[in-house]
């Protein structure tokens, strides 16, 4: 008694939750690797803000942020840094590797005038550089199967040639003041967020989640996963069960049970809270319609 | 010969990209090249140039303007060009780009990428921010509302506004881009 009376309190004070996941075309199948987590390849020519050693191993902790989740059971084998064809999107056929890559130069000063490529497709493989406008920071493309939404390949570009990269701990850089022993974009702050959508989260309503959209300069904050993040990523690949995908899709293999566990680095309360929410929610979908915004087909 | 698939789905975009505020309407209107109201009456995907080996989907967006707010065309018809896309078995798709809907009306932030025959070609500014959907309930003024869902914003400000009634945006956009010139 005393146990579901503290059960019941958790649930009425903890906000109901937030997070979103990624769909084919936004209202299409839900998105899903086939794999528990995946590869990825850092291109070695880095940024030429921060030493290879620096942003590179800002760039594992993100990974390994998302790895240490204890409710599921994701890992991310590093491909070695390597001079990569910095081409990013999917060729049929061909070897594809999950790049993450810094463009120091802009596709508007690089790309000449009449160049093909500018009005089909874009340039930035072309001509190795960003192609999302000067005010785009980060993005990532991710080539999916249309008709399952399983995800077969998701590249994370950042934009070097109007940003200043950082991986110090803090103060925040002054908004248009000098971004040198300060925080202006936080490496680990931008990869784990993009990494998210890797994964197939898209954006949480929650302001405290990394997965949320807004990302002041000089933040840290979505370094470190929330209750939200972890709530979302363990609906799609909860440990020692199926991993969700939508109606109609055959969800694949899963790893070896294991129960979701309290350890790693985010604090036991909140793996507690997201566990008994993913609990909660996993009831609820059993009876809610097929097209709602979160349901999920599990095989269990 | 680039092939060319008709694109079937309302929109694509699926994630989001973080992008540098702020995204307000002035904001925009000055950092644009164009600023158009439109309507969407072609869409269609295909691979880049160079075919499957450029790893790229690509959406062609056309639109015939109804009103330029800032710049001009003497064109029938505008492009945009926007990254993913889905072609047969395969969807990509680029975080926090804009999604249009067939037949849909918008109001656009542009800057030019270039010409081909026909056409000019553009990019929309400040990827999804830098698109308003116009629509209209039964007896009400237009609206043009922006989605900001899939963009997360650095140095945007906390009062942007994302619902406006189309006349209010329309003034805007003449006031910003008069104090522009």
């Amino acid at each position: 008694m005393r146990l579901s009376a503290a059960l019941a309190a958790l649930f009425v004070a903890l906000p109901a939750s937030a997070y979103e996941r990624a769909r084919v075309n936004d209202s299409g199948p839900l998105l899903f690797w086939a794999t528990r987590g995946h590869s990825f390849q850092i291109d070695s020519r880095g940024t030429t803000d921060l030493s290879a050693a620096s942003a590179f191993e800002a760039v594992r902790r993100s990974f390994a942020t998302w790895a240490a989740v204890s409710c599921s059971n994701l890992t991310f084998a590093e491909i070695a840094p390597a001079q990569t064809d910095r081409s990013v999107g999917y060729v049929p056929g061909a070897t594809n590797r999950n790049l993450v890559l810094w463009r120091a130069q802009s596709c508007a000063s690089t790309v000449p005038a009449g160049d093909p490529c500018v009005t089909q497709g874009g340039c930035s493989n072309k001509y190795d550089c960003w192609d999302y406008g000067s005010t785009a920071i980060a993005t990532t493309t991710t080539t999916s199967n249309t008709a399952t939404g399983e995800i077969l390949d998701a590249d994370i570009e950042l934009n070097d040639s109007g940003f200043t990269f950082t991986t110090v701990d803090g103060p925040p850089c002054a908004p248009g003041g000098p971004q040198v022993g300060c925080v202006a974009y936080d490496v680990q702050n931008t990869v784990t967020h993009e990494a998210g959508h890797t994964l197939g989260l898209a954006h949480s309503t929650d302001q405290t989640a990394t997965m949320y959209a807004l990302a002041p300069i000089g933040e840290t904050s979505k370094r470190a996963l929330h209750p939200d993040d972890l709530e979302g990523i363990c609906a799609i690949y909860p440990k020692g069960g199926p991993t969700s995908v939508s109606p109609g899709v055959t969800p694949p293999g899963s790893a070896p049970s294991g129960g979701c566990g309290t350890s790693g680095a985010p604090s036991w309360e909140a793996l507690l809270a997201a566990a008994a929410l993913v609990a909660l929610r996993k009831n609820h979908r059993a009876s809610a319609t097929a097209t709602a915004a979160k349901t999920t087909a599990h095989a269990g | 010969m680039r092939r060319i698939v008709l694109l079937l789905v309302a929109s694509f975009p699926a994630a989001a990209a973080t992008v540098r505020g702020p995204a307000d309407v002035a904001s925009l209107t000055a950092a644009a090249e164009a600023v158009l109201h439109a309507r969407v009456v072609a869409q269609e995907s295909g691979w880049g140039a160079g075919g499957e080996s450029s790893g790229v989907i690509f959406t062609r967006v056309t639109l015939q303007p109804v009103e330029w707010g800032k710049g001009s065309g003497a064109r029938a018809t505008v492009v945009v060009r926007v990254p993913g896309g889905t072609v047969g078995e395969l969807t990509q798709t680029v975080e926090g780009v804009a999604a249009f809907a067939p037949r849909e009306e918008v109001v656009v932030f542009l800057r030019k990428l270039g010409d081909e025959p026909g056409a000019a070609v553009y990019a929309v500014e400040r990827l999804a921010l830098g698109k308003f959907s116009v629509g209209q309930a039964a007896g009400r003024p237009a609206r043009a509302v922006r989605d900001r869902s899939h963009v997360a914003c650095a140095g945007c400000a906390a009062g942007e506004e994302d619902d406006l009634l189309v006349g209010d945006l329309r003034e805007r956009v003449r006031r910003a881009a008069g104090s522009a010139r």
